[in-house]
């Protein structure tokens, strides 16, 4: 059977609308797990989404989704759900009515269709509005029905198209740990936005993209490993920063050693990651320094975006 | 394995029981639509309009009664093939079926069909199906209440006309004919509405092709809705003037020519839709 | 923050006069309405029977150019009121397909969109607004009605000599009134539909159901109920009785049935009242999203 297939497989897909590029030239594999497309408005993450779920065509190219595509809706939809980002909905539904519809429609008996709308409405935490025109929804709760809409048929791929937009905070925790949950489940989950901060903690892979074109893939580390050019920042924390800086800048892939103004530690940056691990534990060893912390400073997507495209990553987003 | 026995075999497989329950839902929601949503009031409206005047006929001008049967069954012929058949149905058609589409698209939840496990045909057979279910109630509903003023006041003479005379099967003609101008122009419009962002100004088009049918080419006749409807109509209406353009038939046909006609021109164009809609991306631009 | 450190400052350069501000939103109707090909091609095919009227006016008048066609015009159409009435009403319908056309996006997107307050909200008033929409419609309808017939009737007087100008200067009078009359009525139904019904689509319908269904309906009042009066429904109707006073034709000359018992008076009531009642749902509903302004 196709589904034996894990992967969404995109094989030098092309889009272009009129004379304007979508994408271009996307070669891409994504294995289970959460999955973030990053890049700034207009970079294609949509574009990239929508031909994934058939609501566009590739100019040229081909899309599988577990072996799967849109040309057979009735096999390709019962695994696939696609939260769009579109914020709109059929006129006059109450949200029990929207969840319970697209079952419908989907050939789930009225039976089933009741207990698994509620099953989502209940996941999404809108059971006590669910009644209520969705018309009178604030954006926050339209974007959770839409998403309750999305999971109800419990899709092995959730799709979902900056889905934290107008979630007040406590959402996107509640939000962000359903995706969480989602993943380790075993479904693809698959999400694009442009908050890096956000989606980096629940990533365990990024695609990056900049006007059309995907400009780096895989697990953020691997794809930071790769940014040769810009050298890691690490920041350490130990109570004898002057010493372990000065014994570290004596290193030849360490290219700069700066003290914290709290006097309590040190940013290093350093060509090669792995060599620096290894002197630094020599170096606590042999000086006898305590160490508090050692954390990567720019091993985030946000990081991995600027050194790559350029973006202004300030304040977390593209 | 041969091109029937592979055929055969993919019938059987078809997940017809799925696209059963999907037509149903969409059927259901649709309808609901259609005939319960406040932007529906115009085609009421338009529907009933005359209806209301018959009935104000019926209560006011009691000075007929008795001696107007004949001149009422023509008043009726005049209304149901000039007002309902060219105008009424042809708008209120107009508007509800292209809704069916295009009405997603402005209103941004086509989407949400696309998006189901659901073959693109089966949303076009659905949708169809909705409007012509509800365009019928509501035009069926008014000419079928026009049809009771218009001989209800009579009394027993009424009674005698409808259920002795030539009245039920006119009445029955009626409906039928209802019933095959919403399949007809609700065919038409469902198209024009996946091919035009505005498809009124091809309406526009049609209406003028649809009241000037009767001087063209007897071929190009066969390609309008109204060749066939009119050759159905009960109560055959005098070529006065421009009405000439409403009642002269060139090369009529026999009714089952002209329903199997009218239905036969129906599917074609259905089968144009279900081209058109397997080829619709969703891009949800200003309208 | 400090009174020092505050740099913004209110605009307060120059500004355009209020009374041309509603040329704002006149030329960006105007770009919009042009950005469709085929919008545009068909204004152009508008400009056809003033070129025809034009060639026949010039081929009337010229023996040479007669002769080398091989056509003798003689008496068979004479350029007279009934001419310049009949060109009227094919450019009408010409025009009203275009206001059918552009007149509803017009409007109806700046409510669908809710952008009708952000306008209202800028010093610009209810009146200028509509003002602004309806001086694109008024220009294209006038550069398709009015101004060729009277160019031609300029042409044909100019050719014709011997005082006809002068003799028959009232039926430019006619023109004009005839032509603004229409203009008024089509342009504000159109505004007044396209500000009721949000959907662009539904306003152009609604707009050829007044004007083709509503006639309908009005026949069917007068069949039913044995009367005349639901001819004050049917604006093409009314409007050709009051072109037809405007351009001073006897009566003989229309063929349409009963045309002639229905009053003068109660044509120009319906015109006006048409009018009156778009001009009330304009206003209605304009007012209502109109912000309120020191």
């Amino acid at each position: 059977m196709s589904t034996e297939i894990k992967e969404i497989v995109f094989d030098n897909v092309s889009k272009f609308y009129g004379e304007v590029l979508g994408v271009n030239r996307v070669n891409l594999t994504i294995p289970p797990g959460v999955t973030s497309l990053v890049g700034p408005n207009g970079s294609g993450k949509t574009t990239l989404m929508n031909l994934m779920t058939g609501l566009v065509r590739p100019t040229q190219g081909s899309i599988t989704v577990l072996g799967l595509t849109p040309q057979q809706p009735e096999e390709f939809f019962r695994h696939v759900g696609y939260c769009t980002q579109f914020d709109s909905f059929p006129k006059g539904v109450t949200g029990f009515e929207f969840v319970f519809q697209s079952l419908l429609l989907r050939g789930i008996t009225r039976v089933q269709a009741n207990q698994l709308a509620w099953e989502a409405i209940d996941r999404v935490g809108l059971r006590e509005a669910a009644l209520r025109k969705v018309a009178g929804y604030s954006k926050g709760m339209r974007q959770r029905i839409r998403l309750g809409q999305s999971i109800a048929h419990h899709p092995t791929v959730l799709v979902l198209d900056e889905p934290l937009n107008g979630l007040d905070p406590m959402a996107r925790a509640e939000t962000i740990a359903l995706f969480e949950a989602l993943g380790k489940e075993g479904m693809h989950v698959i999400l694009s936005s442009h908050v890096l901060h956000e989606v980096d903690k629940i990533s365990d892979q990024v695609v990056l993209m900049s006007f059309g074109y995907v400009v780096a893939e895989g697990k953020i580390h691997g794809v930071r490993s790769e940014v040769k050019e810009h050298p890691m920042q690490i920041l350490v924390r130990c109570d004898a920063p002057n010493r372990l800086a000065s014994r570290l800048f004596s290193q030849d892939h360490v290219v700069e050693a700066k003290l914290n103004n709290d006097g309590r530690g040190v940013l290093i940056r350093t060509r090669d990651a792995d060599e620096f691990y290894m002197i630094l534990n020599k170096i606590v060893v042999e000086d006898n320094i305590t160490l508090e912390t050692v954390a990567p400073a720019d091993d985030d997507v946000n990081s991995v975006y600027q050194y790559l495209v350029g973006g202004a990553g300030g304040g977390g987003t593209v | 394995m041969s091109s029937m026995a592979t055929a055969r075999k993919s019938w059987g497989d078809a997940p017809w029981q799925l696209w059963w329950s999907q037509l149903g839902a969409i059927f259901q929601i649709e309808v609901k639509k259609a005939i319960w949503m406040r932007r529906s009031i115009w085609i009421y409206l338009v529907a009933f309009g005359p209806t209301f005047l018959i009935a104000l006929h019926a209560i006011v001008d009691h000075a007929s009664v008795g001696v107007g049967i004949p001149v009422d069954t023509e008043m009726m012929a005049t209304i149901f093939q000039v007002y309902y058949l060219r105008l009424g149905i042809f708008f209120g058609c107009l508007g509800l079926f292209t809704w069916l589409f295009r009405g997603e698209v402005v209103e941004k939840s086509l989407h949400y069909y696309f998006l189901s496990p659901m073959r693109r045909e089966v949303l076009v057979l659905g949708k169809f199906v909705a409007g012509v279910a509800a365009s019928t109630v509501i035009f069926g509903t008014s000419v079928l209440l026009s049809f009771v003023f218009m001989y209800g006041h009579y009394g027993a003479a009424g009674r005698d006309y409808v259920y002795h005379g030539p009245g039920l099967g006119q009445l029955m003609a009626y409906l039928g004919v209802t019933v095959l101008a919403c399949i007809g122009y609700g065919s038409v419009f469902m198209a024009l509405s996946l091919v035009f962002k505005n498809p009124i100004l091809p309406g526009l088009f049609m209406l003028l092709w649809e009241t000037f049918h009767a001087v063209l080419p007897s071929w190009l006749q066969k390609l309008s809705i109204t060749f066939y409807l009119k050759q159905l109509s009960p109560v055959t209406l005098a070529p006065d003037g421009i009405m000439a353009l409403f009642t002269v038939i060139a090369e009529p046909v026999p009714a089952w020519l002209a329903v199997g006609g009218l239905l036969c021109l129906s599917v074609a164009i259905l089968l144009l839709a279900r081209i058109l809609i397997r080829r619709m991306e969703i891009s949800y631009l200003a309208d | 923050m400090a009174v020092y450190k505050r740099t913004y400052k209110a605009y307060r350069g120059a500004m355009t006069p209020t009374w041309s501000r509603f040329t704002v939103l006149s030329r960006y109707g105007f770009s919009t309405l042009f950005e469709s090909r085929l919008f545009t091609a068909y204004t152009v095919v508008c400009i056809v029977p003033f070129l025809i009227g034009l060639a026949f006016i010039y081929l009337m008048h010229s023996s040479a150019a007669q002769a080398l066609l091989g056509v003798r015009m003689g008496n068979v159409l004479e350029v007279n009121n009934k001419w310049f009435l009949n060109f009227l009403a094919v450019e009408s319908w010409m025009g009203f397909v275009l206001t059918a056309w552009g007149a509803p996006g017009m409007i109806s997107k700046d409510f669908a969109n809710s952008s009708i307050q952000l306008y209202l909200s800028r010093p610009l008033s209810r009146a200028e607004y509509l003002v602004g929409k309806v001086s694109v419609l008024a220009s294209l309808l006038s550069l398709t009605t009015w101004i060729p017939a009277l160019i031609l009737f300029g042409i044909h007087a100019g050719l014709q000599g011997d005082g006809w100008g002068w003799k028959n200067l009232w039926m430019a009078g006619s023109i004009f009134v005839g032509c603004m009359l229409w203009i008024a009525l089509i342009s504000l139904l159109a505004m007044a539909i396209g500000v009721w019904v949000r959907w662009r689509i539904a306003a152009t319908a609604l707009l050829f159901a007044t004007f083709f269904l509503l006639p309908a309906f009005s026949e069917v009042m007068n069949l039913v109920l044995r009367t005349k009066w639901g001819r004050l429904l049917d604006l093409p109707y009314v409007i050709v009785i009051v072109w037809r006073h405007l351009f001073r034709i006897e009566p003989a000359g229309f063929s349409r049935t009963n045309v002639d018992s229905f009053p003068l008076w109660a044509a120009w009531m319906s015109v006006l009242a048409f009018c009156a009642f778009s001009v009330f749902l304009l206003n209605t509903r304009l007012k209502a999203r109109e912000v309120s302004r020191g």
